[in-house]
């Protein structure tokens, strides 16, 4: 065995997994059961998502953490499908929902923000005891508080919140004072650095782009893993081999035919997730070499969607220097918008038509 | 037979009064359901916006730029068709090339014309192009819809006997088609119910539709009982047809502002209408022209629809459902198949 330190990871890539790796759906009772009795092996991920991960994940020497709102008795199921799937979960957090119950707090049940902080907070300790203060990819969905969770996760991590700020954001989420004071202790013992490179929201509850606008630029939404892939590629994070094989999944698996990629590809580009010289690169060169091909997406294809790219291209976003945002405003907000979709969704039988407009049925 | 890939329908989005927003908005929605792909011509940062708001799937719906459109008051009849001559010979042409399978605007009729004529071949055999409009009418047993199809209102005058009779093939292929009527109903336009009643192409065209197999032909019809459902496609001159359709949508128009003075002008009337309010509702369904999401231009060899300029977004997104469904109903074979006859040269 060698004395040598462990070598530091390049990356990690930090999940949730409900909506935005796996296509769970929490909005009926029979989504819910399946949930709970599905096989590893029948498990359905979201169009792409699988195929994302596995690229990213063999591509570079990465960490995978994953932090899901899940119960703890499936940690089995998940380790076994994620091993299915080829990928080995670094640290897999689940929510200890017999806990919550036996010790009669039933705010913990709902409460998102408290549980998913302190559970990111304990992996990067976990992180960084094994000298892997490395740069994190965090990828989440628009159905719960994601968006905001992993923002104060990486504000917190680089102290822009304060710890009185911090509790009193913790108090309006639900946290119960015990609960604050172990996050705040746990902030003590991060050290200081902003780990978060980018936070990606995939866009699976049907919220619109501009839902997004409030979080200043830290937050991507994206329609779908291919927009993923590319704007990882436009940063460098990501190459053609990721691109490809998440191309290949969305073609041979879920039926994605060549106006589906060439649409995922154009509105990439109108959004500024994505490069023009990338989206040519793939339209042309990369894309008619697929599975793709098959699928409609011939050189004659790629050459009219090409011709049209540079009018929808603007300038890539730029992350540039996090600005702090106004969590307090935000956590009400994103409260408001839970409520009316739930009542959306409790009117949606009511009104034909409106359950599939708000995405709750299958496509 | 049609494959099983979505249909694609391209949408010019300068035409109609209510600007792009509508049109974005029926895009967006039935974009989630997957019901088809969905392609909007027009000025691509302002759509972008637009749809930024929504929730959307990027999957089915795609955006083509179209030169940018001067901002316009809604009801600017003049820029409207200025702005819908920038974006519809783009989406006419997408629709040429193939690279959708049916074309929806509310741009001018005329305009859709003249482009479609510039742009689009027709079906073997056929003389004309006829535009197809569904009109309300009352209630009858055995049908689902209280509708029924007229055409040609085209505004564009129809001399030949020919061209009728054609307009009768076509017209109850679509409606069968559409409709899922096995047998629909046609009737001819005419000053009487009698065969020697009307103009000279109108007695030969009422002679040639009695012996034809194809069509089931119930005679001529008065203008007077063109609302009464006596058939499901009523056949007429496009100058007439267009006469009649105006005419119809203006008494519409006057029975919702009859309705809206009676609404202000006693607190009695206002009671009554309250009671009437579910009928009248229903009534204002049926007869609201801008709900029905277009009709067919039929006779050409690709999918047209135009919509009415004041559609909103429901009557967009029937318009999508409805080249939805003409396309999985192969409507396009059905027609090739019923002209064909006028191909060769033989007797329907």
């Amino acid at each position: 065995m060698s004395d040598a330190a462990p070598v530091p990871p390049e990356v990690v890539y930090r999940w949730d997994l409900d909506k935005t790796y796996l296509a769970t759906d929490f909005s009926t009772a029979r989504g819910l059961l399946q949930a709970a009795v599905e096989s590893a092996q029948r498990r359905r991920t979201i169009p792409g998502m699988r195929a994302l991960l596995s690229a990213l994940w063999h591509g570079r020497d990465a960490r995978l953490v994953v932090v899901s709102g899940s119960p703890t008795w499936l940690r089995r199921r998940i380790l076994t499908m994620f091993s299915l799937h080829g990928i080995r979960c670094d640290r897999l957090v689940l929510k200890d929902f017999g806990g919550a119950v036996r010790k009669g707090r039933f705010r913990s049940i709902s409460s998102q923000v408290p549980y998913k902080l302190r559970a990111h907070l304990d992996t990067r300790l976990w992180l960084a005891a094994r000298h892997e203060d490395v740069a994190e990819i965090c990828f989440g969905d628009d159905a719960e508080v994601d968006a905001l969770i992993y923002c104060l996760y990486a504000d917190v991590c680089a102290r822009r919140v304060d710890a009185a700020r911090l509790a009193r954001i913790l108090d309006l989420s639900g946290a119960y004072p015990d609960e604050i004071a172990t996050i705040l202790e746990r902030v003590g013992q991060v050290q200081v650095h902003d780990p978060v490179r980018r936070v990606f929201i995939h866009l699976e509850g049907g919220s619109p782009p501009a839902r997004f606008g409030a979080y200043r630029g830290r937050v991507t939404p994206t329609f779908n893993a291919l927009q993923i892939a590319l704007h990882l590629a436009t940063e460098g994070l990501a190459d053609d081999r990721v691109l490809s094989a998440v191309a290949e999944e969305l073609v041979r698996e879920h039926g994605v035919g060549a106006e589906g990629l060439a649409g995922t590809i154009e509105d990439a580009l109108r959004r500024g997730l994505c490069a023009i010289a990338l989206a040519q690169s793939v339209v042309v060169d990369l894309l008619p070499r697929t599975a793709a091909f098959d699928a409609g997406f011939s050189p004659a294809f790629a050459a009219r969607v090409s011709h049209r790219l540079p009018d929808a291209a603007v300038p890539p976003l730029s992350q540039g220097e996090p600005l702090t945002l106004p969590y307090e405003t935000l956590f009400e907000a994103e409260k408001a918008f839970a409520k009316a979709r739930k009542l959306a969704l409790q009117t949606a039988g009511k009104i034909p038509g409106l359950a599939e407009f708000l995405g709750e049925t299958e496509r | 037979m049609a494959s099983d890939r979505k249909t694609t329908v391209v949408f010019d989005t300068y035409g109609g009064t209510g600007g792009p927003g509508e049109i974005v908005r029926a895009a967006a929605r039935l974009s989630r359901q997957g019901v088809a792909q969905v392609v909007l011509v027009g000025e691509v940062v302002y759509l972008q916006d637009q749809l930024g708001l929504l929730p959307y799937d990027p999957m089915t719906l795609r955006l083509v730029p179209a030169p940018v459109a001067y901002p316009r008051r809604p009801g600017d009849t003049l820029a409207q068709a200025e702005a819908a001559e920038l974006a519809l010979p783009i989406a006419m042409e997408m629709l040429a090339e193939g690279e959708a399978d049916a074309l929806v605007t509310a741009s001018p009729p005329e305009l859709v014309r003249d482009l479609a004529d510039r742009h689009l071949g027709r079906l073997p055999g056929c003389a004309a192009v006829a535009a197809a409009a569904v009109v309300p009418t009352m209630p009858r047993q055995g049908k689902d819809e209280p509708l029924g199809l007229l055409l040609d209102v085209s505004g564009r005058r129809t001399t030949d006997a020919e061209s009728l009779v054609q307009f009768a093939v076509l017209g109850a292929t679509y409606a069968r088609v559409v409709t899922k009527t096995p047998q629909p109903s046609v009737a001819l336009l005419s000053t009487g119910q009698g065969a020697h009643d009307g103009p000279p192409e109108v007695v030969a065209a009422h002679e040639r539709l009695t012996s034809l197999a194809s069509v089931r032909f119930v005679g001529n019809l008065r203008a007077t009982d063109l609302s009464r459902g006596f058939a499901d496609v009523v056949v007429t001159d496009g100058l007439v047809g267009h006469n009649v359709l105006g005419l119809l949508e203006g008494l519409t128009e006057m029975t919702v502002e009859a309705a809206r003075y009676a609404w202000k002008t006693k607190v009695t009337w206002r009671l009554g209408l309250r009671l009437l309010a579910q009928g009248v509702g229903m009534l204002r369904k049926v007869s609201e022209f801008t709900t029905y999401g277009g009709a067919p231009l039929l006779g050409l060899d690709r999918l047209v629809l135009v919509a009415n300029p004041d559609s909103k977004e429901a009557a967009f997104a029937n318009a999508i459902k409805l080249a939805a469904r003409c396309r999985a109903a192969d409507l396009h074979g059905q027609l090739t198949t019923a002209m064909a006859p006028f191909a060769t040269g033989g007797q329907p």
